[in-house]
């Protein structure tokens, strides 16, 4: 648990605040040039008025905790959401809050904006506590720290902006990317390709289910989608005889490293939805065939963490 | 909020309140085609608000160039109707309408902004029209919806509009402190930067400089503040209060004037008696003159006395005034120069043959100057004259005809016709204008003198007692003299009923006076303020040497402190909306856990968090048990009772660390 205390809870003017300053400039220039007591009254009115909208800006923000869980496993290009907890010791209602990651400092330098990624919304924290979701783009697959995360606001004028950072230890595994060309092994091409041309008849077909990311393009099945709002693919049966081995050479043909996990990682889904017992093959461990979910993240996890 | 915000119809219905409020003073005075093109713009976008008639979103870069034309065309039109005259009501007209054409693409948070700020530098304008105190109010309720307007847009939705206009309130009040340090301790810069436009002064009423029978009469019916004084040591008797204005000493028959003879300046006074000292608040009247007690012998204003000892500024008064003076009304001049013996013996050669017949029977009978001046006044009680703010007309010698024919005048034909009698009878003699009386205010202890007591009068010069004033309203009519105009107002009803003293109407009079010591004190310590004012109020606080140096000095270690007081009262931890009273005392309760090291996590309900801690703090764990029972019961049972209770319990409980 994290507590931005008042050492470390920043504030500077935003655009519309310098522009405030701006126009009680103008005015009180005004005011000396017409003598206007009304019109020197009025400008030192805003500066009090900004004064107190700086103390209140900053006032929302301090004293606020911030906690963090691991977010769920996401594929990468999915964003990964990180369920923030705040919480709040004093009895003050506190109001529009939004929460960015910061990027690491290898990835930021100071001429190149923005130096935050993601966005996260909170509106009120009341009565001791809220929460909040914080979406963060992933690209990689692996292992991605949430690192330091900005929680600001400009309540309630918008004249001044207030930030913290929170370093929470939280963390989200990402999954590399379902992709591919190459068949589940056991399903030969040409079977593939007889269902695609062929249509209804040929045994191999199985029934029809929802699409799922990483499905072939050509299994899915066009004439059933254009009738429902989904897409449909084909189920088709193949293997059922003994058990799947999903192996890393055998996505030699594909050479990049990435791509080749990509592959396995597509094969990972099909062989998990088709239902068979299918076991991973990588180049340092092997994974016993198996079913089920966690067998499933099993070898996601290991295909995301397989050093490049 | 993110400046690329859309907008909700509710910040729309904020932030065009508050522009349509801070633009309608200005209705009436722009030109009436500008007044209905900004009114426009503001109903299309209220309307817009209710959807009815949205922003043409699909043809936006048309809309937007048609704007950018409209605008270009807006100024060279307004250009044209001030005739290039850039000064303030130009200047107020362009801004008025740039914030209606700003309104037409009002769609995200940054032109929000722009307009809310526009609003604020609207509000600012109407000041160069009106300082007067219901203005100010009106234009403070501005700032704060304006204020509000603001905090709408940066809210989450769901707080309630109330609490917004609250909030918003609430922070204009909290920069009043902050602003009245500033407004008493910023140095006062001298002189306008770049001049003030000449239409920035009102049209004004008031005593011209010179005199032509019938002129003060319509002063006569105006309830227009002429000017406020105050007495610092003591007030004299309402005879003495003749606040000398110009000193007339040509005619040509119809009209007095000041005279084109060489001004040698005021005569040396010898003062016999004490001295008056007394603080004038003028309103602005145009011309350069300055009321004031004869004999001035102290000004502080930028002045110079006549050689009638009338008081003449250097520059036209063209705004409120506040300056001091000096008097003694007892005193003794030298000797009357010879110019000045000519001067106020001249006459127009062929003028008023009957007047000039009727002194010569005076001077026939051999009398002296003070006796010729008993007998014009006797002449006015005996002869049926009559006093009258509607006197009739007098188309050829108004002096002849008013003294034989009709005998009805005002003040002024009354000073006329004696100061040409006593120069027709060779007594040298003076018109005096200026008002006369004033009505004290009891509140303040200040007279407010009204342009309807303006006044006229004569001054006769007497070898052995100088310059002598003599009043000839006052033969006739010495009521007007003691109790003042409003005694002769019979064509002013209202007032008139008012004299009789009934219990309503002395409510009303108390009311009214309280109000006008609110407008003085508002002139002489808000608008009046100046850089000579600053000076003597922060020398009176023990400043010494008041330098622009040490006033920042001084106003930044004030506004340091003041920020750290309301640093300190924000910090009390109040709500900006108040929580359920069980609510604020079970936080109490939780901080007060929280403290010890034993934080509730956002969660937990308040049974699993007092199990969590009664297992691990023994010690505690009766007391929060029973905290976390009462809460919950007020919280979540149909009958909230127990509130005191909990409270009182929540202020005895005091967790210490473990032990």
């Amino acid at each position: 648990m994290d507590i931005l205390d008042r050492r470390r809870v920043y504030i500077v003017p935003t655009r519309p605040g310098f522009a405030l300053f701006g126009v009680i400039g103008l005015i009180l220039i005004g005011a000396t040039n017409y003598d206007n007591a009304l019109a020197y009254i009025l400008s030192f009115l805003l500066l009090g008025l900004m004064f107190s909208a700086m103390l209140r800006t900053w006032r929302n923000l301090k004293g606020i905790a911030l906690d963090t869980e691991d977010a769920a496993p996401v594929h990468a290009g999915m964003p990964a959401r990180f369920e923030l907890s705040l919480t709040d010791a004093s009895v003050l209602a506190r109001y529009a809050f939004s929460f960015r990651r910061l990027l690491p400092r290898s990835q930021r330098f100071w001429w190149w904006r923005p130096q935050t990624e993601g966005f996260g919304e909170c509106p009120t924290i009341e009565g001791g506590g809220a929460l909040a979701t914080l979406s963060v783009p992933t690209l990689h697959r692996g292992w991605l720290a949430l690192g330091r995360v900005e929680m600001s606001s400009q309540f309630p004028l918008g004249v001044f902006r207030t930030w913290g950072y929170f370093k929470p230890p939280a963390r989200c595994l990402v999954y590399p990317v379902a992709a591919g060309k190459l068949p589940l092994p056991g399903v030969t091409a040409t079977a593939v390709d007889e269902a695609g041309s062929a249509g209804p008849g040929v045994d191999d077909f199985a029934g029809l289910r929802a699409y799922v990311a990483g499905d072939s393009l050509r299994s899915v099945h066009w004439k059933a989608s254009a009738r429902s709002d989904d897409l449909v693919v084909k189920q088709l049966q193949g293997g059922g005889h003994g058990d799947l081995w999903l192996r890393w050479v055998d996505t030699a043909a594909l050479g990049g490293v990435e791509a080749r996990i990509s592959q396995l990682t597509r094969w990972v889904l099909e062989a998990d939805r088709g239902g068979t017992p299918f076991g991973l093959q990588l180049p340092a461990l092997e994974l016993a065939p198996a079913t089920g979910p966690a067998h499933r993240e099993r070898c996601l996890r290991a295909l995301a963490l397989l050093p490049t | 909020m993110s400046t690329a915000r859309t907008l909700t119809a509710s910040d729309l219905w904020w932030c065009l309140g508050a522009v349509a409020l801070a633009l309608a003073p200005h209705a009436g005075r722009l030109p009436l085609a500008l007044s209905l093109g900004v009114a426009a713009c503001v109903s299309w976008r209220m309307l817009g608000a209710l959807g009815r008639l949205p922003l043409p979103e699909r043809h936006r870069p048309l809309l937007w160039w048609a704007l950018q034309g409209l605008a270009v065309l807006t100024f060279v039109l307004i250009y044209a109707v001030y005739q290039g005259q850039l000064g303030r009501d130009a200047g107020v007209a362009m801004l008025s309408a740039m914030t209606g054409l700003k309104l037409l693409e009002l769609r995200n948070g940054r032109d929000y902004y722009a307009v809310c700020l526009l609003t604020y530098f609207l509000v600012v304008t109407n000041f160069l029209f009106s300082q007067a105190i219901p203005t100010a109010l009106y234009l403070l309720g501005v700032t704060m919806l304006t204020t509000s307007a603001l905090v709408r847009v940066n809210a989450p939705a769901r707080l309630p509009a109330r609490a917004c206009a609250r909030l918003g309130a609430m922070m204009v009040l909290e920069s009043l402190p902050l602003m009245a340090v500033c407004f008493v301790l910023f140095p006062r810069l001298p002189g306008p930067l770049w001049g003030v436009p000449t239409d920035s002064t009102q049209a004004v009423t008031g005593l011209s400089d010179e005199m032509s029978i019938g002129r003060i009469a319509r002063l006569g019916t105006s309830d227009e503040v002429a000017f406020r004084v105050a007495f610092l040591d003591s007030t004299p008797s309402a005879r003495d209060l003749y606040w000398r204005g110009p000193v007339l000493w040509a005619t040509d028959g119809r009209t007095w004037r000041a005279g084109a003879i060489e001004n040698t300046g005021a005569p040396p006074v010898v003062v016999e008696g004490r001295r008056l000292r007394y603080d004038i608040l003028l309103e602005a009247h145009g011309e350069r003159w300055l009321p004031a007690l004869d004999a001035v012998t102290y000004s502080d204003a930028k002045s110079r006395a006549q050689r009638g000892r009338d008081l003449v500024a250097t520059e036209p008064i063209k705004r409120q005034l506040r300056y001091r003076l000096e008097s003694a009304l007892d005193y003794r001049l030298p000797d009357l120069s010879p110019a000045d013996r000519a001067a106020a013996l001249a006459l127009p050669k062929q003028d008023h043959p009957r007047s000039r017949a009727l002194a010569a029977r005076w001077m026939a009978q051999g009398l002296a100057p003070s006796q010729i001046v008993d007998a014009a006044l006797v002449n006015f009680r005996q002869q049926a004259f009559s006093y009258t703010l509607t006197p009739p007309v007098l188309p050829n010698d108004p002096i002849d005809g008013f003294l034989f024919d009709t005998r009805q005048g005002f003040c002024e034909h009354f000073a006329a016709a004696f100061v040409v009698l006593m120069r027709a009878a060779g007594v040298p003699a003076r018109v005096v204008t200026g008002y006369q009386g004033g009505e004290y205010n009891t509140m303040s202890d200040y007279f407010l003198v009204r342009q309807r007591d303006a006044h006229a009068w004569a001054e006769v010069y007497l070898e052995t007692r100088g310059w002598v004033r003599v009043d000839p309203t006052g033969a006739v009519a010495p009521e007007r003299v003691s109790l003042g105009i409003n005694s002769f107002a019979g064509e002013r009803g209202p007032l008139r009923m008012l004299d009789s003293a009934g219990f309503a109407a002395r409510v009303f009079n108390g009311a009214r006076q309280l109000w006008d010591s609110a407008n003085y004190h508002w002139s002489n310590w808000v608008l009046g303020y100046s850089a000579e004012r600053q000076r003597g109020l922060l020398e009176a606080l023990g400043m010494e040497e008041v330098t622009p140096a040490r006033l920042v000095l001084w106003l930044t270690s004030v506004m340091g402190a003041l920020l750290g007081l309301l640093t300190l009262l924000l910090l009390r931890n109040r709500a900006v909306t108040r929580l359920p009273p069980a609510l604020r005392i079970y936080g109490t309760f939780c901080e007060r856990l929280a403290r010890v090291g034993l934080p509730r996590s956002p969660s937990e309900g308040p049974l699993e968090y007092a199990e969590r801690v009664a297992a691990s703090r023994a010690d505690l764990a009766a007391e929060v048990r029973a905290i976390a029972q009462a809460f919950a019961f007020i919280r979540y049972a149909d009958a909230p009772t127990g509130l005191s209770a909990l409270r009182a319990r929540v202020h005895a409980f005091k967790p210490g660390r473990p032990t």
